[in-house]
C-alpha cells in the first residue's frame, strides 16, 4: 500500500474546507480520520468548520498537520501566513494567582508598616495617659533612681568611662534603695561647688561586674597648657582634649593606662597616689607611655 | 560590583547545556548557538602535563573519533549532567564569548541554564558553578521540561494538564505540567546517545563491522524510525570489518533500525505510561483530550510520534522546532524575571 500522494488544494480555500475535500477525495469519514489521530470527533469537525477555538494554537497546529498527513496534503501549504493558527508566539504567561500575589506582596509590606506604626503610636499615647493620670506612681526605670546626698569627696573634675562610671571604692555610699543597698557601689562626680549631687544607682548586673573590677587612680596637675590624651585597658578614651594650666585631671578606670602628653614637664602625673617620673618616656617634650598593670611603666 | 557594571554590557542568555549540542538563546536576538557540546583538547608535547583547549563546538565534533593521539575530542556532559566540570566551564565560557563578539570587557550576563528534572543537587550545583565560573552574574536552574512545554508554546499557566515529552541527547523527561508548575515528572537516562549505540551494537553483532558514534547518528538521521512505515529506506554504511580488520561497506535499511532501536524506545515508551499511570485523573483527562507534545532532538525521529500515539492511545503532536524549544522556553522565563522577579516560576 502506498500512502496518499500531496495534492494541490485550491489556495482560496480555508485550511479546513481543504482537508474535508482532502477527505472526501480519500472517501474517509470524520470518524476514521479521528480513531487514527485519536481525536475526538467534535475536534475533527471543528478543523474541518476552521473553528480554531476548540484547542490550544500549538496542539491545533499539530492536529492539522498529522491530519494533512493522513489525507495527503502538505502542511505547510495549509496555514495562511496571516491566519491565527499559522504562528503562535510563546504566550506564556504567570498565572493569575502568581500575578496577583506580586502586588499583594508589596500591599503586604506596607500594611505591616502600617501596622506597626498604629500599635506603636497606641502605646506610646497609653503610656503618656497613664503619666498623666497617676503622676504619684514611681516610673518604672531601670538604673536611675535620684536621691540627694552629701557628695563623698569633692572633684573637680572626675571624668569616667560611660560604661564604667560606676564605682571607685572611696566614692562608695549607701543609697536609699533597698535593691543595692547590702552593696552600695556609687559613682560620684561633685565639683567642689556642688556639694549636693544626684546619686546613679546601676543596675545589679553592672554592680556585680564592677565588683569584679579593680578601678585604678590617675590624676594630672598641669603647669601649663598640655594636650592629654588617655586611654584604659580597653581603648577607651577617658580624656583627650588640650587642658589648660593649673588644670587638676582625675581619671578612674582599668589599668594599664596609655597615656599621651604634651608638654610633658609642665604635667605632674599621679598613680594611685604615687608621682611618676616622665623623663624617660618623654622625647621632645611629648611623653607615651603606658602606666599600672602589667607592662606599666613603659614607654608606648 | 564589576560584575554589575559588566552587566551592563552583556545580554541575559538561555542556556539548553544538552549533552549532545548546546543551544543559546539571547534575549531580543533569538538562538544564537547552536553547537555540538565538544571539547577538544590539546596536550601540550614540549610542556609537561600542561593542557590546551584545541576546538570547541563544531569545529571540535569534527574531530571525534578523528584525532591524533596528543588530542582528545571529549563530550563534557553525559546523561544529561556535567562529567567534566573544568571542560564544561571552558566550553561555556567559550560560547559565552562567542555569543557577545570581541568585547573589550567580559561579559557578565544573567543567565537560566536549563536542567534534568531527575538531576541530583549535586549534579545541580555543578552546573550552577560552571556557569558562575565561566562568567555569569546570576545563574537560574529551570527544569528542561517546563522550559521545553514553554517553548513549545503550550498553556502551561492554564489550570489544565499539558504534557510534554523532551527527549534530549542524554535524557527523556516526561512531564505533565499545570498552573506554571510540574504535577509529575520523571526521567530517563535514554536519549539520542542511546539510540546511537543501539545501533552501533546492532551492526556490530549483525554485520560484525564496528562503526563510529558519528556513523551511527548518520544513520539515525538518514534512515532511523520509530514504527514501521510504508517505505522502506536504505542507506550504504562503511566501517571495519572485525573479523578482517578492514573496511567493508554494507546497506542497511529502516526496518532494520526499527528492530535495532526497540529496547531504548520502549525505555522511553514505559517512563510515559508511567507517567500517564501517575498523573491525577482530571489531568489525564485534559492530556487525553489535547494530546501530549514532544520536543527535543528525539521528536525528530520518523515516527516517534506515532509510535507513542499507538502505545498510549493518546494524540501526540511534535512541537514546532523542536530543537530549540527549551532554549527558547528559558528566554522566556528570563523575560519574566525581568518583569516579575525570579520567584515567577521557583526558579533555583
Amino acid at each position: 500500500m502506498t500512502g496518499p500522494q500531496p495534492n494541490n488544494a485550491p489556495d482560496d480555500l480555508t485550511t479546513g474546507k481543504k482537508l474535508q475535500q482532502a477527505r472526501e477525495a480519500l472517501q474517509l469519514s470524520t470518524g476514521a480520520i479521528a480513531r487514527q489521530l485519536r481525536l475526538k470527533l467534535d475536534i475533527i469537525e471543528a478543523i474541518e468548520a476552521d473553528r480554531w477555538d476548540c484547542l490550544p494554537p500549538v496542539y491545533l497546529r499539530g492536529h492539522i498537520k498529522n491530519y494533512a498527513h493522513i489525507v495527503g496534503l502538505d502542511p505547510a501549504g495549509l496555514f495562511d501566513a496571516g491566519s491565527e493558527i499559522a504562528s503562535s508566539p510563546i504566550d506564556f504567561q504567570p498565572c493569575a494567582s502568581v500575578r496577583k500575589s506580586l502586588p499583594l506582596t508589596e500591599a503586604q509590606d506596607y500594611l505591616k508598616l502600617a501596622t506597626y506604626l498604629i500599635v506603636g503610636t497606641l502605646g506610646v499615647l497609653t503610656a503618656a495617659s497613664w503619666r498623666t493620670q497617676d503622676p504619684d506612681i514611681p516610673l518604672p526605670q531601670e538604673s536611675a533612681v535620684i536621691t540627694n546626698i552629701p557628695a563623698a569627696e569633692p572633684a573637680p573634675e572626675l571624668a569616667l568611662p560611660a560604661a564604667q562610671a560606676k564605682v571607685t571604692p572611696e566614692a562608695a555610699v549607701p543609697t536609699e534603695t533597698p535593691s543595692v543597698s547590702a552593696e552600695p557601689l556609687v559613682a560620684a562626680i561633685t565639683p567642689p561647688e556642688a556639694p549636693v549631687h544626684p546619686v546613679i544607682v546601676t543596675p545589679l548586673e553592672d554592680i556585680a561586674r564592677a565588683a569584679t573590677e579593680e578601678l585604678h587612680r590617675l590624676v594630672f596637675e598641669l603647669s601649663g597648657d598640655s594636650w592629654t590624651e588617655v586611654k584604659d585597658a580597653e581603648g577607651v578614651k577617658l580624656y583627650s582634649k588640650l587642658a589648660t594650666e593649673g588644670q587638676t585631671i582625675r581619671l578612674g578606670g582599668r589599668a594599664p593606662f596609655s597615656v599621651v602628653l604634651g608638654n610633658a614637664p609642665r604635667v605632674a602625673v599621679f598613680y594611685n597616689g604615687r608621682l611618676l617620673d616622665l623623663t624617660p618616656w618623654s622625647r621632645g617634650g611629648v611623653a607615651r607611655f603606658k602606666v599600672g598593670g602589667e607592662g606599666a611603666g613603659e614607654p608606648r | 560590583m564589576l560584575s554589575r557594571l559588566r552587566g551592563f554590557f552583556s545580554n541575559d542568555l538561555s542556556i539548553d547545556l544538552g549533552t549532545a549540542n548546546t543551544l543559546i538563546y539571547m534575549r531580543g536576538k533569538g538562538v544564537v548557538l547552536n553547537e555540538p557540546s565538544v571539547v577538544a583538547i590539546r596536550q601540550n608535547s614540549n610542556h609537561s602535563n600542561q593542557k590546551s583547549i584545541a576546538a570547541v563546538g563544531t569545529e571540535a565534533k569534527r574531530m571525534l573519533g578523528r584525532t591524533p593521539g596528543n588530542i582528545t575530542a571529549t563530550r563534557p556532559l553525559k546523561d544529561g549532567v556535567i562529567a567534566d566540570f573544568t571542560i564544561t566551564e571552558k566550553m561555556l565560557q567559550h560560547f559565552m564569548h562567542k555569543v557577545h563578539g570581541n568585547r573589550f570587557l567580559k561579559p557578565s550576563p544573567r543567565v537560566v541554564v536549563c536542567v534534568p528534572c531527575g538531576s541530583t543537587q549535586v549534579e545541580r550545583r555543578a552546573i550552577r558553578e560552571s556557569a558562575a565560573g565561566a562568567g555569569a552574574r546570576d545563574v537560574y536552574l529551570l527544569e528542561e521540561p517546563l522550559a521545553a512545554a514553554i517553548g513549545a508554546g503550550l498553556p502551561v499557566s492554564d489550570a489544565s494538564g499539558s504534557m510534554v515529552l523532551d527527549i534530549g541527547g542524554g535524557t527523556s523527561e516526561v512531564a505533565i505540567i499545570s498552573l506554571n508548575g510540574i504535577v509529575f515528572a520523571d526521567s530517563v537516562r535514554i536519549g539520542g546517545d542511546r539510540l546511537d549505540d543501539a545501533i552501533i551494537n546492532y551492526v556490530r553483532r549483525n554485520y560484525g563491522t564496528l562503526i563510529g558514534d558519528a556513523t551511527a547518528e548518520r544513520i539515525k538521521h538518514t534512515i532511523g524510525c520509530a514504527y514501521p512505515g510504508d517505505e522502506v529506506r536504505e542507506m550504504e554504511v562503511r566501517g571495519r570489518n572485525l573479523a578482517e580488520g578492514l573496511p567493508r561497506s554494507f546497506t542497511l535499511n529502516s526496518n532494520e533500525i526499527l528492530e535495532a532501536l526497540q529496547e531504548p524506545l520502549s525505555g522511553i515508551v514505559s517512563a510515559v505510561k508511567t507517567s500517564l499511570e501517575k498523573t491525577p485523573p482530571e489531568l489525564a483527562s485534559d492530556v487525553s483530550e489535547r494530546g501530549m507534545v514532544l520536543t527535543g532532538g528525539g521528536a525528530l525521529l520518523r515516527d516517534f510520534d506515532r509510535l507513542l500515539k499507538e502505545e498510549t492511545g493518546i494524540p501526540v503532536v511534535i512541537a514546532e522546532d523542536p530543537l530549540t524549544c527549551v532554549a527558547r522556553g528559558g528566554g522566556r522565563v528570563l523575560e519574566l524575571i525581568d518583569e516579575l522577579g525570579p520567584e515567577v516560576l521557583s526558579l533555583e
